[in-house]
């Protein structure tokens, strides 16, 4: 008879549970197991095992207990510490709350640089998708990268190179309209793709299947939102929309919004089938010389672009003409560089708009930087303040000795602190950093949530930052700390100056660097204020734009200006091809006195009479188009900069020749001011300003200048729109808000480049703030004695100063040559920019000595003030 | 006098005391399950005693050596005067309680 329960389970209970409790309850459950087994062992047995892990409680476990030397000794420096903390309460504070704050701007840096680097990283396949790019040569332009692609390319790649799995083509047109029954929705958040590139790139279709063939030129992938404004429901697969870019149309699937990490974030993707398009888009399609359409390209596993590099000369030379091939040189750009590696690609074409302004691995590592500067910042207060306490411990210290206590210990003691005040201040960080996250996500054009920061991805940089900032902290002063302990001080418990060279040193090094952070950060923000406020040849508030969307607002154009100019806000309205800051391409001709001349390239805009009114851009010499349309048409106006370049003495009435698609000979009518049309990036360009009718491009928007009460005047271009356009709705912008577009992303970055270093002069300041309040202590007698002897207050406060002063100056004449060569570098990239001029430097060091200044003021002034009787006795 | 008593205490207290001198887990396990017919696991009778000890309720003391436990000691309970004060009013608000219950017939009323 097998009478005995379970040995392992005993062994665990035996394990586990405590001491004193252990005859108790293994008694019991052992009487118990008898009595069950009478009836059946087996089922004692399971019950024996049921009530060991029932067992299992706090109550009964048993305790480590922390008797072994080293968690003494831990113990002892823990109480040593917080007793400490309370005695030295200020300089304990200001050690935290600089590594805090330094802590949260360093997490916030990090949350972004990884959200910038893993933009698009969510696809699946992410490490084998690649744009095609394609590289323009040639004499008059040099050299061009475009992400357009030759039409053709995506399906002859696909077919001719084994290595790659597949291909797809994505294009753009604008803006659209969907419309189901009365509901009309218009945007720009589309794409339109073949249907393999759902091979490629992730999206998460909820319903239908979007690979599906369609009848008719496409078929529609809507998201949950979009199908919801449209349909009020989202099981809409199989459905008709009744309007969009190919009339009535499928609805083939339901997908989820794309994600917030997502560069592209499209409501709808019309999904074409090339063959059942209209022949002349076919015809269009199968043109190796035009590039209309964006190539995707999925790499098999294992296969690199190399492979295809490497025979990819006889492909070119099977499709392209030897004249053009050298402008259809082509790589591939992977979709991991899409965000931080693609400023030096054109769109070339069309192209879909990105949800996520481009950035630059640049900016991204100056940011890192920044936060690494802070820190460091940070941890030079802790190393400084510290030193300084370590003047103060030397009684402790050889207290420590006299017991027995090694070099080794008083180091690892000062660790073992270090580690604390760490750990207390990143506590207070993620306190910080959860309380600030909604700023953090304005200021910074983000989109994810907090829990990000806990994520198993991120932790990693959490345990790195604490390990390094303690090593980075506790090594200066451990080295200082053991040197100290060379010769027991027990009865030298008075402050010596010792270590007050390195000391300020550091606070040199601190001040530097904030110094430099400051005049960055201000050169900044105002070249950006400068780029923003910079007179552009126009005035570009109080303008709304309005898009002609169909065939009907083109035809009534001038029924819809007269309507439009009927309300007494509007100033004026006019008509043309494009306008200045314009979000689709500019079109270009070639200009030229003689056909076979040199041409100058020039940037044409189709306009009406009233379009230099309505922008305000002033004509110089000669005359504006007559509004006769049969005269008009044989006439153009130039800016100064066109004229310049065609090298025009005489302008006004001389012939030029305008080269397009079609060529014509037409008479300068007018000289008008320069004005910018793109970003202040690049330099003013030579324009052309054809009439309206012209042979080469169609009028595509109009441009209202409004005197006041603009919610007004917007409701009354719609209603002016529906009654002459009924069939689209109204797209108005405000032009001052796209211009604002060309900027956003620069913008968010100044301000974050300027609160870090804001914070960073407050941590500064603290340090500066903990030294001086050190000082002011150490010299407490010193003041009484001088004050006896007859000093004034602000004799006392120079004393104090004068010192830190000097070491200002001194952080200002290092800081202020690598900012100046460090910033104007950056400066260079624009065309149009600020000076580096004196002020900026005298304005960042008044702005730190104010900061700095005004926290210790009030400290020096009270012991400056004080009862020398008082200060006398102290000590 | 104030003190802190569970429902489940109050029942292993009322059989500690109503064993006097020889409770301990088992039998208390035992009691109380043939008692409430409601499944009860001998380790939430371990720790009620635990706690009823530390608040002073009873008192433990360890037994003689007996076979039936494979050589493990026995520990018994005894309840403490404070202890015994505890379930006199306990007993005595619950009664004084029920004394207020309005005669009312629930024969018609199931």
């Amino acid at each position: 008879m097998n009478e005995q329960p379970p040995k392992w389970a005993l062994r665990l209970l035996r394990f586990y549970c405590r001491e004193e409790y252990l005859p108790e309850i293994e008694g019991d459950l052992y009487e118990l197991y008898l009595l069950r087994s009478k009836e059946s062992v087996k089922k004692a047995r399971i019950f024996f095992i049921w009530n060991v892990f029932r067992s299992f409680r706090w109550i009964n476990l048993k305790k480590t207990q922390l008797n072994n030397w080293t968690m003494n000794l831990l113990n002892n420096y823990t109480k040593i510490y917080f007793r400490r903390f309370r005695k030295e309460t200020v300089h304990s504070v200001v050690n935290i709350l600089g590594l805090g704050l330094g802590l949260c701007i360093l997490f916030f840096i990090l949350m972004f640089v990884y959200d910038e680097q893993n933009i698009d990283s969510y696809h699946t396949n992410a490490d084998r998708i690649y744009r095609v790019v394609e590289k323009s040569t040639t004499e008059e332009d040099g050299i061009h990268h475009y992400f357009c692609t030759s039409n053709p390319l995506g399906d002859a790649l696909k077919t001719d190179f084994p290595s790659i799995e597949e291909t797809a083509q994505m294009t753009y047109f604008g803006s659209h309209v969907l419309a189901k029954g009365d509901i009309r929705i218009a945007d720009r958040e589309w794409a339109l793709v073949t249907k393999n590139i759902f091979n490629i790139l992730d999206f998460d279709i909820v319903d239908g299947n979007p690979m599906k063939d369609v009848q008719g030129p496409a078929g529609l992938v809507l998201t949950e939102a979009a199908a919801q404004k449209l349909f009020g429901r989202t099981n809409v697969v199989g459905e008709v929309v009744d309007q969009s870019r190919f009339g009535s149309i499928e609805v083939l699937a339901v997908m989820k919004e794309m994600p917030g990490n997502s560069s592209y974030r499209f409501s709808e993707l019309y999904v074409m089938d090339k063959k059942q398009m209209h022949e002349d888009f076919q015809e269009f399609f199968a043109d190796w010389d035009t590039r209309f359409l964006q190539t995707w390209v999925l790499m098999k596993e294992g296969a690199s672009p190399e492979e295809v590099y490497a025979a990819k000369e006889p492909f070119l030379k099977k499709y392209y003409p030897d004249e053009i091939r050298s402008e259809h040189d082509f790589y591939f750009h992977p979709l991991s560089e899409l965000h931080l590696g693609s400023t030096h690609i054109e769109n070339g074409g069309p192209s879909a708009l990105l949800a996520i302004p481009l950035s630059d691995q640049q900016f991204v590592s100056m940011i890192l930087l920044m936060g690494f500067l802070v820190i460091f910042i940070a941890a030079l207060n802790y190393v400084n303040l510290s030193s300084v306490q370590a003047l103060k411990r030397t009684l402790e210290a050889s207290m420590r000795k006299i017991n027995g206590a090694s070099n080794k210990q008083l180091v690892g003691q000062l660790f073992f602190e270090t580690l604390l005040t760490v750990l207390i201040a990143y506590v207070l960080s993620l306190l910080l950093v959860v309380i600030l996250f909604p700023y953090f996500l304005e200021i910074a054009n983000k989109d994810f949530d907090v829990a990000f920061l806990f994520s198993g991805d991120f932790l990693i940089y959490h345990f790195a930052s604490i390990f390094i900032i303690w090593m980075v902290s506790a090594m200066l002063p451990a080295l200082y700390y053991s040197r100290l302990k060379r010769s027991l001080l027990v009865l030298k418990n008075a402050f010596s100056g010792k270590g007050d060279l390195l000391r300020k040193g550091l606070v040199g090094v601190q001040y530097a660097l904030s110094l430099f952070l400051i005049i960055g950060s201000m050169v900044i923000y105002r070249q950006m204020n400068f780029v923003q406020s910079k007179d552009l040849g126009f005035d570009k508030e109080n303008l709304i734009v309005l898009d002609i969307n169909s065939g009907a607002a083109r035809r009534n154009f001038k029924n819809i200006i007269e309507g439009i100019k009927e309300n007494p806000n509007v100033i004026n309205a006019s008509t043309s091809s494009r306008v200045p800051g314009e979000w689709k391409n500019l079109p270009s001709v070639r200009l030229g006195l003689n056909l076979t001349d040199e041409p100058v390239e020039v940037r044409q805009y189709g306009v009406d009479r009233n379009w230099l009114d309505t922008y305000q851009i002033g004509i110089s010499e000669g005359t504006n188009f007559t509004g006769n349309d049969q005269t008009d048409s044989l006439y153009v106006l130039v800016n100064k900069k066109a004229v310049e370049m065609l090298g025009l003495t005489d302008p006004i009435g001389q012939s030029i020749w305008v080269m397009g698609e079609d060529s014509a000979r037409l008479k300068i009518s007018g000289i008008i001011e320069d004005f910018h049309f793109e970003s202040l990036y690049e330099p003013v360009g030579p324009v052309v300003l054809s009439n309206w009718n012209n042979q080469i491009i169609s009028i595509d928007y109009f441009t209202i200048r409004y005197s006041q009460n603009p919610k007004q005047v917007v409701d009354h271009i719609e209603k002016v729109n529906a009654t002459f356009d009924p069939g689209t709705p109204a797209e108005i912008h405000f032009l001052d808000q796209q211009w604002e577009r060309f900027y956003s992303a620069e913008e968010s970055r100044s301000v974050i480049i300027l609160i870090a270093s804001i914070v960073s002069i407050i941590i500064s300041a603290f340090g500066l703030f903990g030294l001086i309040n050190f000082t002011a202590e150490r010299k407490t007698k010193e003041i009484g004695i001088r004050k006896v002897m007859g000093a004034s207050v602000p004799n006392i406060i120079n004393l104090i100063l004068r010192d830190y002063l000097i070491l200002l100056l001194i952080s200002l004449v290092v800081a202020a040559p690598m900012a100046y060569w460090l910033f104007g570098d950056w400066l260079s990239d624009f065309a149009y920019r600020i000076n580096l001029s004196a002020d900026i430097f005298i304005l960042a060091f008044v702005m730190v000595l104010i900061i700095s200044f005004s926290t210790v003021l009030s400290r020096i002034f009270r012991i400056a003030k004080a009862n020398p009787v008082n200060s006398i006795k102290y000590e | 006098m104030e003190y802190q008593l569970g429902e489940f205490e109050e029942l292993v207290l009322l059989t500690v005391a109503a064993q006097h001198d020889e409770a301990y887990g088992v039998s208390i396990f035992e009691f109380l399950t043939a008692e409430t017919k409601k499944k009860i696991n001998i380790s939430a009778i371990h720790v009620a005693l635990k706690r009823l000890e530390k608040k002073g309720f009873v008192q433990s003391r360890e037994g003689g050596i007996t076979a039936e436990r494979g050589g493990r000691r026995k520990k018994f309970y005894i309840v403490t005067a404070f202890g015994k004060r505890v379930l006199d009013s306990q007993h005595s608000l619950r009664n004084s309680i029920y004394e207020k219950i309005p005669q009312i017939s629930f024969s018609g009323i199931q």
